[in-house]
Order: C-alpha cells, then sequence, then structure tokens
C-alpha cells in the first residue's frame, strides 16, 4: 500500500515561506545569484508535489480497486484523497504560476545587462 | 506497469519502459536533488547516484557507469559544461541530459558543443523529465520546445559555412540527406519514419550512419550541423 504523507503536511510552512520569499523576488528582483536559488528552492519544492500527486494517484486506483458496496471507510478515504489531490493541483498550479513570474523578471533585468562575453 | 526483481516499479511513458534506465543526478542544491530522487524513482527509473559538482560526477559516471547523467550547469569547481565534456571523453556510452534553469543561447550552445544530447529547463513537467531520459538512453534527444525554437533561430540567423555544405552533400546519400533534414526540423524517430514511408529501425541505421560519416556524436549536433551547411 502506498503511503501519502508528508508534502502537503509541510506545504504551508515551507510552501508558505517559498512563496513570500518568490514574491519580493518579483517585486524587488535581487543579484541573480538569489534569484537562481530561490528558482532552484521553488522547482525542488514543485518536484515534492508533483510526487505527492503521484502517490495521491496511486492511491486512490489501489483503494478504487477495492472498492466493495457498502464500504463506508474506502469510500470516505477516497473522498479525502480526492480532496487532497484537489489542494496539491492547486498548490502545485499556484507555485509554478509565481516561478514563471519570476522567471520572467529574472530574465527581463538579464536583457538589460551587457552581453555575455565569448568564453575563452 | 508491474514489479521487477529488485521491487522497482516498471512503468509504460510514452511507449518506453522507464524500468532499468540507470541515472546519475548532477546539481548542487541537495533539495533539489532529493526532489528529483524520489519523482523519478516514483516512475520506475532507477537513481544510482548524486553528485554535487562536476569532478564528483566525473568519479561517479567512472564508478557505477550510468545511462543517463542529468547535469546541472551551474556548479561551483567544475561546472556542468565542462565536466560533460569530459564525460563524453570518459564514457561515450554514458548519455548527458542538461538540465538547468538557464535558457541563454550561450549556455544551450556549449552544452550541445559539450557533448550534451538533451537540454531541458528545471520547469519541465515530469512527463517532459522522463521523456527526456527515455530519449537520452536509446540514443536519440529531446530539447525543450522553447529552447530548440531558440537553437535553430539562432543558427538560422548566422551565415552559412560553405565547407560544412560540400562535406554534407559530398558525404551523404540521397535518403541520408532527407533524414538530416528532418532531424534539423525537430522531428523525431516515429515522425521521421512516418514522413519517409520507412521503419523506424530504418531512420535509426540512417542516423547512425549520419554521425559516422560526419563524425559527430549526436543529433542535436547532426541538427547544427544541417542548418549550418544551410540544409534546413
Amino acid at each position: 500500500m502506498v503511503r501519502v504523507v508528508g508534502v502537503a503536511d509541510n506545504w504551508k510552512a515551507m510552501g508558505g515561506a517559498l512563496l513570500d520569499r518568490i514574491e519580493e523576488l518579483i517585486d524587488a528582483p535581487a543579484a541573480p545569484d538569489e534569484v537562481e536559488r530561490t528558482l532552484t528552492d521553488g522547482y525542488a519544492e514543485a518536484l515534492s508535489l508533483e510526487a505527492e500527486r503521484w502517490r495521491i494517484h496511486r492511491r486512490i486506483g489501489e483503494a478504487a480497486a477495492q472498492l466493495e458496496d457498502g464500504d463506508a471507510e474506502r469510500v470516505r478515504e477516497l473522498s479525502r484523497l480526492a480532496r487532497r489531490l484537489a489542494k496539491t493541483d492547486g498548490e502545485l498550479a499556484r507555485l509554478r504560476d509565481r516561478l514563471a513570474e519570476l522567471r520572467s523578471r529574472a530574465r527581463d533585468m538579464q536583457s538589460l545587462k551587457p552581453a555575455r562575453q565569448p568564453s575563452t | 506497469m508491474g514489479e521487477t526483481l529488485d521491487g522497482t516499479a516498471e512503468r509504460e511513458n510514452g511507449g518506453v519502459a522507464t524500468s532499468g534506465i540507470r541515472v546519475l543526478i548532477v546539481d548542487d542544491h541537495g533539495l533539489f536533488r532529493t526532489g528529483l530522487r524520489n519523482l523519478l524513482e516514483e516512475q520506475g527509473i532507477r537513481v544510482v547516484g548524486e553528485a554535487g559538482d562536476g569532478a564528483e560526477a566525473l568519479g561517479l559516471v567512472r564508478e557505477l557507469a550510468p545511462e543517463v547523467v542529468l547535469m546541472d550547469l551551474n556548479m561551483p569547481g567544475m561546472a556542468g559544461v565542462e565536466a560533460t565534456q569530459r564525460i563524453a571523453q570518459a564514457a561515450p556510452l554514458t548519455r548527458v541530459v542538461v538540465l538547468t534553469i538557464s535558457d541563454d543561447d550561450a549556455d544551450v550552445m556549449d552544452a550541445i558543443l559539450a557533448g550534451a544530447c538533451g537540454y531541458l529547463l528545471k520547469d519541465s513537467s515530469i512527463h517532459d523529465l522522463v521523456r527526456g531520459i527515455q530519449a537520452a538512453a536509446v540514443g536519440e534527444s529531446l530539447i525543450s520546445p522553447q529552447i530548440a525554437a531558440k537553437v535553430l533561430q539562432r543558427l538560422r540567423a548566422a551565415s552559412t559555412v560553405p565547407q560544412a555544405a560540400e562535406t554534407v552533400r559530398s558525404e551523404l546519400s540521397a535518403r541520408e540527406l532527407e533524414v538530416l533534414r528532418l532531424i534539423a526540423n525537430g522531428k523525431d524517430n516515429a515522425e521521421i519514419a512516418r514522413d519517409l514511408m520507412i521503419s523506424p529501425k530504418t531512420v535509426k541505421n540512417h542516423i547512425s550512419n549520419i554521425l559516422v560519416k560526419l563524425q559527430i556524436e549526436n543529433r542535436i549536433q547532426a541538427a547544427v550541423y544541417a542548418v549550418r551547411s544551410g540544409l534546413a
């Protein structure tokens, strides 16, 4: 059986702080290194959320396969999983949207700088 | 989907089984490595090791002989382009797929010329990441679509190299020229097979011949060669 724990529970603490940092950098872009670090933190978080989605999907498949008439507990579990999936989808979509915005801001800032010298 | 003997899940993803593909992750960001490892393992891909920089990656490639290396570019110490070049020389059977946040033209070109057979952005979906790994494992290439468009645009803007054009036309057969033109237009093997009404295996044979005749390492370099020679 696949255990579905972890990422969503940590999201409020970890994801919230990360989203705050992303918003700050969108409003006032900092050094490229800091933007890159934050983008990578964000992509790492997005990977965790994607893994969470994958586990929930698998668990839903398992629970649905075991479902029998009158199995109220299984129905409740499926309902719980469906809500969790919707929540994770929302968090992932929001995170990807903010990352895309930060990336776009960083690109705009980069284009204002002189072109890179060819490496020797 | 099924279970393999070592307990890893075997999955079909885009028609190619992911089970058994041995991957090394190279990135200086520990959390990203962990997230990527977990997600790839959920997809049935075997992550055989992780490295935090290019030098460590080179050692692990020699020790573990992974089929595919997922390589970040911007790392302290030996960075991704140099590591890619060294891996291409030391372990030609290991395919390097760059996985980075940079969509800078110069970074893309440096990576391709260093021998990377794929170039993906870190915001790629898991589906695209897995497709990139699968493509690399069977000797094909995958570049993020937005990157591919930029590279070809940049190459087309540059002037044609007459020597390259002469080499292409004198070395390749008419059929190989057709295949090369389609590669440069971003078609994968299945699409080329459909367009030319030949089997994917025949396409693969033509591509192998093209790589040998032009003395290049992968289809991305073939696409670059085609554009530079004015073929595409």
